[in-house]
């Protein structure tokens, strides 16, 4: 699979049916399909039975991206992703079974390290900025969606997910041009006592990432075209940028939203430019 | 990481269904965990401004009285219309709660509570709903005296006595008109509170004499049923005792009358601040015993205005403190031991000012206390009888001047202070309010404000604790206690403007 960057959209699981599984009635599985990612869905315990839900399309829909943002799952959690012709069905593909967390940490800061849990563990989507990503080899078509999930030592006791992406992409034969920037957004604000003791006030942190396809072509541009038109600003995109390497995929990807819809610049014959600015969904 | 998230109960329909919705600020949306309260429950992060609490113990030029609140508002994001239904809900005086915590902290038990108060109403636009809050003194705005007669004969009076107010008395105001009931039977109505115990302590004057009384009555029926004796009176003074007080006249008087009475609540106690309150809706509040003292109401003034009277000659004050609990107190200097310090370190914007109306210090008060009734007089009536029923337009009036205080404060004003209140009856209450006045505003004070981090000890700090304030200026490096008397909760930044006077 080409390593190049993936723009997941559209978010096509908002407009399909779910169901499946053993989910709260307070916290349903439609919580999935809320803008609001703080609305989970939450299981009513761990058990393999309850944590799976089934995606109807209504009709087949090109898909190749998948998420699950805002969840509890834990380090030993694992998820897997089918698609089939029939609800529940693998016919046209199983993802089998895959680690949530793919995120790996060398010697400067170790997977079990204090420190890298207080970044991630948790039950919370604020202490869990990482979404269970996948990006498949290539474009498929189907119209059942399956998702296990078997996270049966959760310590909560049950698991929750606030937001559920299913959806089409775009990749280029191109990648980014070398200047990449990620980059974090803290919303925390500091003042200071008349003495210069500092005061802070701690808000949650957000990731964002700007960088220049420079080389597309007249085809690629006018999905990124259309890409534009169909989210705008508002609507979300899943910014994959190692689908290669599902754990710098997890650490710098994330379900965002354009920050702004750049102009795609014609700087050369049959060549197409475009600079994109993603923010991540609050 | 600490979020704000606030419980705003309303009426959701016309039948008084109360619903709860809870929020969170904005991008700190979260699920209730199953063992919170409630549970499993999304609280969406709609919270754009959780608002401003601002209390003020200072209402009034030098009159401590009712704390006076300046609520800002609470702003909701509603760009999605999802709160539009709202616009159709009673939102006026629903109760709107604010708590900050840890993001990981149970819900509620691990949050604290910012502030209680009340919603007065709201503006809503496209984008954003916002809500006008307020505390609840604002239910004592509704006046003290609300049963009329009806008319319909016997104790209720003729026709045309319909709508007159039932006149409230607490304590002893002092010779106060009856109002005539039934001409035929000459029944009068003394007053609509109870008499504490003290029914022998009556008597009703004609002309500045006594008439003599006869038995009290047993009953009501027997009160209206027989006349007393000529040249006698009789009290019916309610079902044991407690109101309303009646009285009948065995002879057709010709003087102006006068009773001299004493109003008290049903449970036989004075009426205090805490009594009125919850006579107004606030119930459960604590503090001082601070009496209403020596007042007669038989007009449509407010709970509020007769418990500011009432703080007058205590140098009292009331509010809601800002966990929407009623509390009163008596106003004092800085007490010896500090509740909290502030410094350079914990504390930024210091600024000293004077508080407005407060500018300089007091070396002069004249007092005017007691409302008075003065009627004509029968020959041969007492002196001391004479100067009671002559006195008007109050009770009481005398001042007091400390020219040491003009000596070293040149522009030192000139107070006047009046008060319904027959509180002053004696030259030792009288010297010993001047003497507390003079103690309190007649030496130069210190208002300084300043804004420090809000956390629990500065969230645990309320109007009138004392703190220790000590900075390297102003003459404050040896530290210096003070008391609270403005409070400003800013929530959107965490952070708490005070003032102290001391």
């Amino acid at each position: 699979m080409s390593g190049n960057i993936i723009i997941g959209y559209p978010n096509r699981s908002d407009a399909g049916t779910m169901a499946g599984g053993s989910w709260l009635a307070g916290l349903p599985l439609a919580n999935l399909q809320s803008r609001e990612m703080a609305k989970v869905a939450r299981s009513s315990d761990a058990l393999n039975a309850s944590t799976l839900f089934t995606l109807d399309l209504a009709t087949a829909k090109t898909l190749r991206t998948f998420a699950l943002c805002n969840h509890n799952l834990s380090a030993d959690a694992r998820w897997r992703v089918t698609l089939g012709t029939t609800s529940g069905g693998s016919q046209v593909y199983d993802s089998g079974w895959l680690d949530v967390w793919q995120m790996t940490f060398g010697d400067l800061v170790e997977w079990e390290s204090v420190t890298w849990w207080m970044g991630v563990a948790g039950d919370e989507y604020l202490r869990s900025p990482y979404a269970a990503m996948l990006a498949l080899p290539d474009y498929y078509t189907a119209r059942y969606v399956k998702v296990e999930i078997d996270d049966t030592t959760n310590a909560d006791g049950y698991v929750q997910i606030g937001r559920f992406f299913a959806g089409n992409a775009i990749q280029s034969g191109y990648n980014a041009a070398y200047g990449l920037q990620d980059a974090w957004e803290d919303l925390s604000t500091l003042d200071r006592a008349e003495s210069g003791s500092d005061w802070a006030y701690e808000k949650r942190k957000l990731r964002n990432v700007s960088f220049v396809l420079e080389y597309l072509t007249a085809t690629e541009a006018s999905y990124y075209h259309e890409l534009q038109r169909m989210v705008g600003t508002t609507g979300e995109v899943l910014y994959m940028p190692y689908p290669s390497e599902p754990g710098e995929n997890q650490r710098y990807g994330f379900l965002g939203q354009l920050a702004d819809l750049s102009p795609i610049d014609y700087p050369f014959y049959r060549v197409r430019r475009l600079p994109l600015r993603i923010k991540e969904r609050a | 990481m600490k979020r704000l998230v606030v419980e705003i109960t309303m009426v959701v329909d016309a039948i008084g269904t109360e619903q709860t919705f809870y929020f969170a600020d904005t991008a700190m949306g979260f699920t209730t965990k199953p063992t919170d309260t409630p549970a499993n429950t999304y609280v969406a992060g709609r919270l754009i401004s959780a608002g401003s609490f601002r209390r003020e113990l200072f209402s009034g030029k030098r009159v401590t009285g009712a704390v006076r609140p300046s609520f800002g508002e609470l702003v909701l994001d509603n760009g999605d219309g999802g709160l539009d239904a709202w616009t159709g809900y009673g939102i006026s005086g629903g109760q709107v709660t604010v708590r900050w915590g840890e993001h990981d902290a149970a819900y509620p038990a691990g949050y604290t509570t910012v502030f209680v108060c009340a919603a007065q109403y709201m503006v809503c636009d496209f984008k954003e709903i916002k809500l006008r809050l307020r505390d609840r003194l604002n239910l004592l705005e509704q006046p003290l005296v609300k049963t009329s007669f009806d008319g319909s004969g016997g104790l209720e009076g003729t026709t045309a006595l319909a709508g007159k107010l039932k006149q409230w008395v607490s304590s002893d105001p002092g010779f106060f008109p009856p109002i005539l009931v039934d001409a035929a039977k000459l029944l009068y109505f003394v007053q609509s509170t109870g008499t504490g115990g003290l029914g022998a302590s009556f008597d009703i004057y004609e002309g500045g004499a006594v008439i003599t009384r006869g038995a009290d009555y047993a009953t009501a029926a027997d009160c209206l049923a027989t006349s007393p004796a000529g040249g006698q009176c009789r009290f019916w003074f309610g079902t044991g005792g407690n109101g309303p007080v009646y009285v009948r006249l065995g002879s057709v008087p010709v003087f102006d009358l006068r009773v001299f009475g004493d109003g008290y609540q049903s449970t036989g106690s004075s009426w205090s601040l805490i009594a009125l309150a919850a006579t107004g809706g606030i119930a459960g509040g604590t503090g001082t015993a601070i009496g209403i003292g020596a007042q007669l109401i038989d007009d449509s003034r407010s709970i509020l205005q007769v418990m500011q009277d009432a703080c007058v000659p205590s140098l009292a004050w009331f509010g809601m403190t800002r966990l929407d609990a009623f509390t009163c107190g008596v106003l004092t200097a800085p007490a010896v031991t500090a509740s909290y310090g502030f410094t350079q370190h914990n504390a930024k914007g210091w600024t000293r000012t004077p508080i407005q109306d407060m500018d300089a210090p007091v070396w002069s008060v004249t007092v005017h206390s007691g409302k008075t009734w003065p009627g004509n007089l029968v020959a041969g009536v007492s002196g001391t009888m004479s100067d009671y029923l002559s006195r008007t337009p109050w009770w009481a009036s005398f001042s007091s001047e400390d020219a040491t205080i003009k000596t070293a404060h040149p522009g030192a004003v000139a107070e006047v202070i009046e008060t319904n209140s027959r509180y002053f009856q004696n030259l030792a209450s009288q010297t010993a309010f001047t003497a507390a006045y003079f103690a309190l505003f007649g030496a130069l004070r210190e208002f300084y404000t300043f804004t420090a981090q809000m956390d629990a000890d500065t969230l645990a700090l309320d109007l009138h604790d004392t703190v220790e304030i000590k900075i390297p200026r102003f003459g404050l490096t040896a530290g210096k206690n003070m008391r609270i008397i403005t409070q400003s909760i800013d929530c959107d930044n965490s952070q708490i403007t005070f003032g102290v006077w001391g």
